[in-house]
């Protein structure tokens, strides 16, 4: 051990230390945050409002003051929001994420195989400044089929504490990045008609492995084969399919996988989303766009279009999340010290300016990310029995001059911004 | 760094004592008879003081060894008439030897899955790996293949009984070597990918059963052994052994969650630690000794004593007294090795034990001696007989 | 592909209906922030031959007359300034485009205002987000990589747009011959300042702009691996005017920039991450009391979020003023252009963006940008 790693340990220790000191401070009494604006993440907003929690839980969301036997805190004129949920994160799991394209077909390499303690890849503290609380991690688009990510909790230390759920999602990508595995002119793919048939292959063969598996005797039947089976899952239903496209033409490509296997996957990235915005619509598969990044160069007039694109869809019914997931990848897109696109707050201002309504825009980093990530029944709203998890910010959403006060996790404080300062201004 | 200081200063300080050690150890060999590559069958030794590896230490005392076991031990020293083939070590002090880990040769196919081989076979037991174990105090090494294969073979403690002779194990059959940890053989390989090609033996051995050592691993009767120096690596490590209810052993390890582990079937063996990572090293034993984890400490660079004197104020300040922290380094790695006859110093214990000049708790001490099974197969003054 | 964009572009076509309107004189809105003093509420900026002639309240002007755009709501700020940006250098991206010159890591003599393309749509798009002038510079591949110019955004011919060239020497401090590629070039130059002649090579004739401060020595420098020492020596040696890009890692060693008062332009990243903590380069180098401007260092059109950059620069703790002032008239005063850009006062360039709301906020739009004297884009 080295001595940078002793003194991580000493920090450690001493954000344990603290984490156990604001544990001890919470009572298991019911504590009412009172005088606050409540926007509940499914587009409800309610003025004067206070919410009560009782352990790791909501007990009551309702307009006006305390009642007697609850512990008050007085927020008066802060807004309290949803804790926000990254649908699919830049964050990294340090060596997990890496170049290595081979081998093309590879449906259960697991992101939470790869992954670093938080403080390694110092998320912790800066995700919750940014009001984070939950991040999907993947394993990028390297794959035509391309194995899971794992949905973290950032108040987590190691994969033993900060994993929350299952890996229900299997990877598949239609885009440039599953394309050369092992090299140009070496393997299949080398085109994206390598790319959709590698796929077919692979979903027919465990097509055809589930149904002898399920009926056939003897000799007849397949041995066991843990890919085909996590495939056989995701033809089956058990898991779900999550996309990774950038073009229209890739777009249509997954609609079409999709009609053939009948399956209902979650489309990422998206880029060009804004020209077949009407297929989209009517397809109705959730949608995880992008964050807008600076270098895209589109007329004026496209650019508005790309711009209204994620409010046009969510107005025809498609659940739409944002990620801070970009192309960007190292040294800018592993962690979350390049804020610009990683802050799903300060992102979300240009999808405001460009027309969506502001809780619209809050419903889709809350409500609708917890949903597509199949916790919405517990995070991303405030209602009664969901998790106390929200965020405590000192104004509006979606404006420069707002910030994180406070996080809050299953009724635990985990982060507070006047006693961990993040930023040095 | 505070610690080098510390011990460069007692160095500095004490080198006229340990030239006079030296001449004074000199003097004591020269009075013995040198030691039979075939051992008597019944050896007498004498020393000032005995740790035993369990309890506190005690005075003047003779150990009886036949037949490479300890058959008794007796307060005072020993009559010059007693038949048996005679050590006296006046004032200095015996304790058990310790363990660590010895690295195995690559297997040679570059998949770096193997894991029905035996480690033994490609364990690279050289003079100079033995001379640095003994000069340190272990004289028993647990094999690993980490971190050239991610399946790497099965495992057992073996000691080098000397350094021209043949390997022995002690315990055949401890784990099939595992590293959860990206650039393996190839070394092009992730995390994750390792991680799968481990987690795809499992699989495959869960549903087929067979015989061999990935069949034993599943059935329990050999040990998930995982190299975890990073806290990241231990993590992933308890997570695949929940995941399969294998029989976790974490060698390695430096660091630990803080939050209790959510798995109970793993065993742990610390280090080798360095000197400056004392303070942490003793944290960790502590919080896994409130989990009843069963854990143990290697031995690395750093010789017994040095660690054990510089380790006094951080074991202390977790209520550890000095029987409580050599037994860190001896009788409790035995017990998460499986290596009943190891450890300790007590009836029919295996005679492997130390020699220390002085006393064991000081960073000037120095192992003069080392003995394996009662055979003397280490003298400082004359590493290469 | 430059062509087809152009081609297809419906944004030409509105700029040249934007040119044939009516000569907008007088520019009135709820807050007028002149970078000179305190901003006036309520205020109106007049308009006279392509120059601000006057500033002040609203009821001092006639706002019935024609020729008059008045946003009750909205607030006016000075035209911004990108003062790194090397927009339409495309060209081919394996030669890193048009903005080096791969074969030559020694290239005074090298003018950007010949590579820059007025036709290219990233003109319009960094308009279009409020910016009416662009420093636009050779990349950091050579030492000395050539030299920026200021162009004003309006429209080709290219005549039209430069507003000073050159305007700077673009180098780079990462290179271990720095120094001395540096100190034979000023050495050369000083000497060739004693006997003046009528075909002095345009290198030594930079250099000997160099040397009079006519043109700063602009340094993409102090990442970490990117030492400023080499150029500091060789600014204090030759007593240069120098200006340091990025300066990453400038939080570690701003003593010596202190020392020396040497203006600062960050960007496109503010934030860094550096001992634990993210730190604000901007506001930390402000505080430390040197000028500090903010800039977008665009390979095409991303200038027209650098008002965003500056908010973000205010949601990590710069003010509203300071924000502004990063974009405006710091980045003035840094190329010594305060006299014409960067704030509005009367004799100034009319530069000037009407936006329809507060300055940094999320639902504020750029609605009108005028520059000299003209308006060149309407939301």
């Amino acid at each position: 051990m080295s001595t940078s790693m002793v003194r991580r340990t000493a920090i450690l220790v001493a954000c344990m230390l603290f984490a156990t000191q604001l544990r001890g401070q919470q009572s298991r009494n019911t504590v009412a945050f009172t005088g606050i604006e409540l926007h509940d993440g499914l587009g409800r907003v309610l003025p004067e409002a206070t919410l009560v929690i009782r352990g790791e839980k909501i007990a009551a969301v309702r307009a006006g003051g305390a009642q007697p036997g609850e512990k008050v805190v007085d927020l008066h004129g802060r807004v309290v929001i949803p804790g926000l949920i990254d649908a699919n994160s830049s964050l990294s799991g340090g060596q997990g994420f890496n170049y290595n394209r081979e081998d093309p077909v590879l449906p259960n390499l697991r992101v939470q195989d790869g992954i670093e303690t938080l403080q390694n890849f110092h998320a912790g503290p800066v995700a919750s400044a940014t009001g984070l609380v939950v991040a999907y991690l993947s394993p990028g688009a390297w794959r035509p089929i391309g194995g899971q990510g794992v949905t973290i909790r950032l108040d987590g230390e190691t994969l033993l504490d900060m994993q929350m759920i299952g890996t229900q999602f299997v990877h598949f990508s239609i885009n440039e990045g599953a394309l050369f595995p092992y090299g140009l002119g070496k393997a299949m793919p080398q085109t994206h008609m390598g790319i959709v048939a590698t796929i077919r292959d692979e979903l027919l063969k465990a097509r055809r492995y589930a149904r002898l598996r399920a009926t056939a005797r003897g000799s007849a039947r397949p041995a066991y084969d843990p890919d085909l089976e996590t495939l056989a899952e995701v033809l089956s239903g058990k898991r779900i399919a999550r996309i990774d496209v950038d073009t229209a033409a890739e777009i249509e490509r997954a609609l079409s996988l999709a009609a053939e296997f009948g399956i209902r996957p979650i489309l990422e990235h998206c880029v060009e989303a804004y020209k077949v915005r009407d297929l989209l619509a009517k397809a109705g598969f959730p949608v995880i766009l992008m964050p807008y990044t600076q270098g895209d160069v589109y007329d004026v007039a496209v650019e508005r279009k790309v711009l209204e694109t994620p409010g046009w869809l969510a107005a025809h019914g498609v659940p739409v999340a944002f990620q801070t997931f970009g192309h960007g990848m190292p040294p800018y897109g592993n962690t979350y010290e390049y804020n610009e696109p990683q802050n799903l707050l300060l992102n979300g201002i240009l999808q405001v300016r460009a027309g969506m309504r502001p809780e619209a825009v809050l419903s889709s980093i809350t409500s609708v990310s917890a949903k597509i990530l199949g916790i919405g029944d517990r995070m991303g709203s405030l209602g009664v029995g969901r998790s106390a998890t929200f965020v405590v910010l000192d104004g509006q959403p979606f404006e420069y001059a707002t910030h994180v006060e406070q996080v809050w996790i299953d009724g635990r404080r985990v982060f507070d911004a006047a006693h961990d300062p993040i930023v040095r201004r | 760094m505070r610690y080098r200081c510390v011990l460069q200063r007692v160095l500095v300080r004490n080198c006229l004592l340990v030239a006079a050690l030296v001449l004074c150890g000199s003097t004591i060999a020269a009075q013995q008879v040198t030691a039979a590559s075939h051992p008597p069958a019944r050896v007498i030794v004498s020393a000032g003081g005995l740790w035993n590896g369990i309890d506190a230490p005690t005075g003047p005392v003779t150990l009886i060894i036949e037949d490479g076991r300890i058959a008794a031990v007796r307060r005072g020293r020993a009559s010059a008439s007693e038949p048996g083939h005679h050590f006296d070590f006046g004032d200095w002090t015996i304790a058990p030897a310790g363990f660590a880990i010895s690295a195995a040769a690559t297997p040679h196919d570059g998949t770096g899955l193997a894991a029905d081989s035996r480690l033994i076979e490609r364990a690279d037991a050289s003079a100079h790996q033995f001379l640095e174990g003994a000069r340190a105090g272990a004289t028993s090494f647990l094999l690993d293949a980490y971190p050239q294969a991610t399946l790497g073979g099965t495992s057992s403690v073996y000691r080098p009984l000397d350094y021209w002779s043949e390997n022995r194990e002690v315990v055949p059959d401890v784990g099939v070597t595992v590293a959860l940890r990206g650039r393996t053989i190839p070394p092009t390989r992730t995390a994750m990918e390792a991680s799968w090609e481990v987690r795809k033996a499992m699989l495959l051995a869960r549903d087929r059963k067979p015989a061999g050592e990935m069949g034993k691993l599943m059935a329990g009767s050999l040990a998930f052994q995982v190299s975890a120096p990073t806290l990241a690596e231990f993590a992933r490590a308890v997570a695949v052994a929940r995941e399969f209810g294998v029989h976790l052993l974490a060698t390695g390890v430096h660091q630990v969650p803080v939050a209790p582990l959510p798995y109970d079937s793993v065993r742990v063996l610390l280090g080798a630690p360095s000197l400056d990572e004392l303070p942490e090293l003793w944290d960790t034993y502590a919080a896994l000794q409130r989990q009843r984890i069963s854990t143990g400490i290697l031995i690395g660079d750093a010789p017994l004593p040095t660690l054990l004197a510089l380790s006094r104020p951080y074991a202390a300040a977790h209520g550890l007294t000095e029987a409580a922290m050599l037994a860190a380094f001896t009788s409790a790695p035995a017990d998460v090795l499986g290596a009943k006859a190891l450890g300790q110093l007590t009836s029919h214990h295996s005679a492997d034990f130390l020699v220390i000049s002085g006393k064991l708790f000081d960073a000037r001490a120095r192992i003069e001696r080392v003995f394996i099974e009662g055979r003397e197969v280490f003298d400082r003054q004359r590493p290469r007989r | 592909m430059t062509a087809a964009i152009l081609s297809t572009s419906p944004l030409l076509q509105a700029t040249c209906e934007a040119q044939a309107a009516t000569d907008v004189t007088l520019l009135c809105a709820a807050r007028v922030w002149t970078m000179a003093g305190d901003p006036i509420s309520n205020g109106c900026v007049q308009i006279a031959d392509g120059r601000v002639a006057r500033v002040g309240q609203r009821s001092d002007f006639d706002t019935s007359l024609p020729g008059v755009v008045d946003r009750p709501n909205g607030e006016i700020i000075p035209g911004i300034i990108d003062v790194h940006s090397h927009f339409t250098l495309r060209g081919d991206p394996r030669g890193a485009g048009e903005a080096n010159e791969r074969s030559r890591s020694f290239a005074p003599d090298l003018d950007i205002l010949d590579a820059f393309d007025p036709y290219d749509p990233s003109v319009a798009h960094a308009r279009s987000g409020g910016v009416t002038t662009a420093l636009v510079t050779p990349g950091s591949i050579g030492v000395v990589s050539g030299r920026s110019a200021l162009v004003k955004t309006t429209a080709p011919p290219l005549s039209q747009m430069v507003m000073r060239t050159p305007a700077g020497v673009k180098g780079t401090s990462w290179r271990p011959e720095t120094y001395d590629v540096f100190d034979h070039w000023l050495g050369e130059a000083r000497a060739a300042q004693a006997r003046p002649s009528s075909d002095t090579a345009i290198a030594i004739k930079v250099g000997e702009q160099l040397l009079r401060r006519e043109i700063p020595l602009v340094i993409h420098g102090g990442y970490p691996g990117g030492e400023i020492e080499p150029v500091l020596a060789i600014a204090d040696k030759y007593a240069l005017r120098l200006i340091i890009y990025h300066c990453e890692s400038c939080d570690e060693n701003y003593e010596e920039l202190v020392a020396r008062k040497i203006p600062i332009v960050v960007g496109p990243r503010i934030m860094y991450w550096n001992r634990g903590r993210e730190t604000n380069l901007a506001s930390f180098l402000m505080s430390k009391g040197l000028l500090v401007a903010l800039a977008s260092d665009a390979s095409s059109g991303e200038s027209r979020y650098l008002m965003d950059d500056a908010g973000l620069a205010l949601h990590y703790g710069l003010t509203e003023k300071q924000a502004l002032e990063a974009i405006t008239i710091n980045a003035a005063r840094i190329f010594h252009a305060d006299d014409r850009i960067g704030s509005l006062t009367p004799g100034k360039d009319a530069d000037v963006v009407v936006l329809s709301g507060p300055v940094f906020r999320a639902r504020t739009h750029v609605d009108l940008v005028m520059i000299g004297g003209r308006v060149w884009y309407e939301r």
